[in-house]
């Protein structure tokens, strides 16, 4: 094991479902490379600002300081955010309706802290099917919160941003070593990722050397073979430095 | 495979209803003496109405997902959904969520958060009244419905099948409807078969027999009739029907029969379950 060096600069990728347009993308990402912050949601379609919401949550978690083992204030932060995003203007029925019920999202956020003089660590909490993926050397060491791709359903747990109920969310941590590296995705490619390497398959290669041409080429053909679902595709590629000697 | 074919702005689907207004419609419930059935199912229209419009309104509009009309039959067969007429019996989902005829105020009991039910207030929009008057003309229903969903396969030829539901408490009083609902069955998309599905509302206290695989154990010509004139569910509804708790022997018929309000608001719920899968 070397030396770990800080983190390099994220690499981030995003499709809207196939026949939506670049605005109707509802995941979201955030990354806070010097508070080694970084966060991936995906908001819920049937819902109302749900891009918005995603795009809050994120917000306000790469910008937060505490600890990642449990829920922080950015929550409720991103809620107030949220409903003072909404307020306003008389709505028709349907949108006041929704309105009321409030918006959704998956969420992951995840926190590198590494010092460079040793082990570094990383932490994360997680509400549905967004997803971290940790790559070391030439193997998956770790998946969360989702293990197996059988586990994907219709119905993920889900964040409100008019919750007032606890939310149910789960929260781990290991090890960081220099070339590490972190995968974040929402949960159609997560889906897909983790169907491939129980297949015995790497698929994280695929993501290696990746431009943004690529990505979308890539999508469109697994949404082709229907390996991949047509939903918001979101991928976040962290790299840990090399080791140096 | 069939019944697979993604609902989208691009490729919507059509919902048709078809509604029995005869006389008899105007009696209760066979469990439920104080509420008559034409107001039940001109709620439980209304309910799923509002249902479809909530699932395809976003901040910047409602997505044209589905393409939704409704038929009455009684003293004439016409559609009679708010804004539709003989030459447009179908209307965008969208023209449909903002021209309901008045937006009511009802409550329900609703959890506060904290585990407390509370009467919260919500808007019930109002498309269709409750009609009673005349006959049970459903074979000239059937016809009309061929019609109209023929009209949308020819320019949505690979749309998620449309789905036809049909409501009544009595036998048809024009013609045999077996032959016109065949029809209907085999006109397809691309992704699959028109589905007709059928329920038939309860005048008696007798328990609803859901989604029944055989005729064997229904109790009359008419029943058996509707059976027959009934589609087998495609896997996405009889996939709704199981988690609303219905047990399915084998392949099961998209009908209902002797179906109390709560029943038919349920029928009503599984046969629109193809809304979940709009993108």
């Amino acid at each position: 094991m070397g030396q770990v060096l800080p983190v390099a600069v994220p690499r981030a990728f995003w499709l809207p479902r196939q026949g939506h347009s670049p605005d109707e993308w509802e995941d979201a990402f955030a990354c806070n490379v010097p508070a080694g912050r970084f966060a991936i949601a995906d908001g819920a379609t049937e819902s109302i600002y749900a891009g918005e919401w995603a795009r809050m949550l994120c917000a306000s978690f790469v910008d937060d300081s505490t600890n990642v083992t449990e829920l922080g204030p950015w929550l409720g932060a991103a809620q107030r955010r949220w409903q003072a995003h909404v307020r306003g203007e008389p709505t028709p029925w349907h949108v006041a309706e929704k309105l009321e019920a409030g918006a959704f999202a998956t969420f992951l956020g995840l926190r590198v802290e590494v010092d460079g003089t040793s082990d570094g660590r990383w932490r994360a909490v997680a509400t549905g099917d967004s997803c971290l993926f940790q790559i070391r050397g030439n193997a998956l060491c770790q998946a969360f919160p989702m293990v197996r791709a059988a586990a994907f359903g219709t119905r993920p747990e889900l964040i409100g941003s008019r919750q007032r109920a606890r939310v149910a969310v789960a929260a781990d941590n290991g090890t960081l070593w220099a070339g590490d590296r972190l995968l974040l995705m929402t949960d159609a490619l997560a889906h897909w990722f983790l169907a491939e390497h129980e297949s015995g398959r790497q698929p994280w290669h695929e993501f290696e050397q990746l431009t943004e041409a690529d990505f979308a080429a890539w999508v469109d053909r697994h949404r082709k073979d229907r390996q991949l679902k047509n939903d918001d595709v979101t991928l976040v590629v962290i790299e840990l430095g090399e080791t140096k000697t | 495979m069939p019944y697979t074919a993604e609902i989208s702005r691009t490729n919507p689907t059509c919902l048709l209803f078809l509604v029995d207004h005869s006389s008899s419609m105007d009696g209760p419930f066979g469990g439920q003496p104080g509420k008559k059935k034409s107001e039940g199912v001109a709620d439980a229209i209304n309910r799923v109405l509002q249902n479809l419009v909530l699932k395809c309104a976003k901040s910047t509009g409602v997505r044209d997902y589905f393409h939704v009309g409704v038929i009455g039959y009684g003293a004439e067969v016409k559609p009679v959904l708010v804004g539709t007429s003989s030459a447009r019996p179908l209307l965008p989902i969208s023209v449909v969520a903002n021209a309901p005829l008045r937006v009511e105020k009802r409550t329900r009991p609703t959890d506060d958060g904290t585990g407390k039910v509370v009467e919260r207030p919500y808007r019930f929009p109002v498309w269709f009244e409750a009609v009673a008057n005349g006959k049970t003309p459903m074979t000239a229903a059937l016809e009309l419905a061929k019609d109209i969903v023929g009209g949308f396969l020819s320019t949505h030829p690979d749309c998620f099948p449309p789905l036809v539901l049909n409501l009544t408490d009595g036998q048809p009083t024009d013609a045999n409807p077996l032959g016109v609902a065949q029809t209907l069955k085999g006109m397809k998309s691309s992704d699959g078969n028109v589905l007709l599905l059928n329920a038939h509302l309860s005048s008696s206290p007798a328990a609803p027999v859901a989604f029944p695989n055989t005729e064997d154990d229904l109790p009359d010509v008419f029943s058996k009739l509707l059976f027959r004139m009934s589609s087998l569910l495609p896997t996405v509804m009889a996939e709704a029907a199981l988690e609303e708790g219905y047990k399915l022997a084998g392949p099961a018929r998209g009908f209902m029969f002797n179906a109390d309000l709560v029943a038919v608001t349920r029928f009503l719920e599984i046969g629109t379950r193809v809304a979940s899968s709009v993108r």
